[in-house]
């Protein structure tokens, strides 16, 4: 286990990575995911980390990498504080992500996802029971 | 973890002094694994003295207009730092824990690195 030390690279480098520097909050939450077909998954509610637990010393063997977007009821948490129990968040591992810039391309089709089976299930059995809720407006 | 728990948390020094809050978490975008993203490594944390909120993406200080927003956005994250990752010890449920000595790195570009507090 590496422990905490100095700064390893020049300073300026973490200001500016390479030029591949890419915050959190400014770049990935809240950002909109899209299948192949362009069709909305949803927004990235939150993100999941590897590499670092709470609660315990951080090993510097490895960076923490993300490893997964969630999705989930993310509004209540952020109204009344908390967090949500981790059963209830959707995953989207990174791996599926084709490309991260002003929206987040996934490459597995949105009906074929967990992550939106709220907006499939109102979809078959609240909308389409409706009179015309099976047809685009004409 | 999830990066929601890592937001807002208090940093304090290796002293134990406080340093702020966590505002953001900068990640490395690794090379692209052919058709995919590459990987996303963190390399350190956005801290504000001041203030929980967001910057709006006036920090990187580029953007600096329309002028009033961006001087209200500037003075109310004043002396926002960016904390390398390898200096952090530890991550607990209320604060992160810094391990070493931090070297002062202004968020905003348009000061130098030199210039301490």
């Amino acid at each position: 286990m590496k422990r905490a030390t100095r700064p390893q690279r020049p300073l300026e480098w973490y200001r500016d990575p390479d030029g591949r520097g890419f915050d959190a909050r400014l770049e990935l939450l809240d950002r909109q995911m899209l299948d192949p077909d362009d069709v909305p998954i949803s927004t990235v509610d939150d993100v999941e980390l590897a590499g670092v637990e709470i609660g315990s010393a951080v090993d510097h063997d490895q960076p923490p990498t993300v490893v997964a977007l969630l999705v989930g009821a993310a509004v209540l948490p952020r109204i009344f504080g908390g967090h949500m129990p981790r059963s209830r968040w959707d995953r989207i591992e990174w791996r599926h992500v084709l490309r991260a810039d002003s929206v987040i391309h996934i490459n597995t089709a949105a009906d074929d996802m967990d992550a939106t089976w709220l907006e499939r299930w109102i979809r078959d059995r609240v909308i389409a029971p409706i009179p015309g809720g099976r047809h685009a407006p004409e | 973890m999830l990066l929601s728990e890592l937001l807002d948390l208090p940093v304090r020094g290796r002293d134990g002094e406080d340093l702020g809050r966590v505002v953001d978490v900068r990640f490395r975008r690794g090379a692209r694994r052919g058709e995919y993203e590459g990987e996303l490594e963190l390399i350190a944390l956005i801290v504000s003295p001041h203030s929980r909120m967001s910057m709006y993406g006036y920090e990187r200080g580029r953007v600096n207009r329309p002028a009033v927003i961006a001087t209200w956005i500037a003075w109310i994250h004043r002396r926002s730092r960016v904390i390398p990752w390898e200096c952090v010890q530890r991550v607990d449920e209320d604060a992160i824990a810094l391990g070493v000595a931090v070297p002062v790195i202004p968020l905003n570009i348009r000061r130098s690195i030199s210039d301490s507090d």
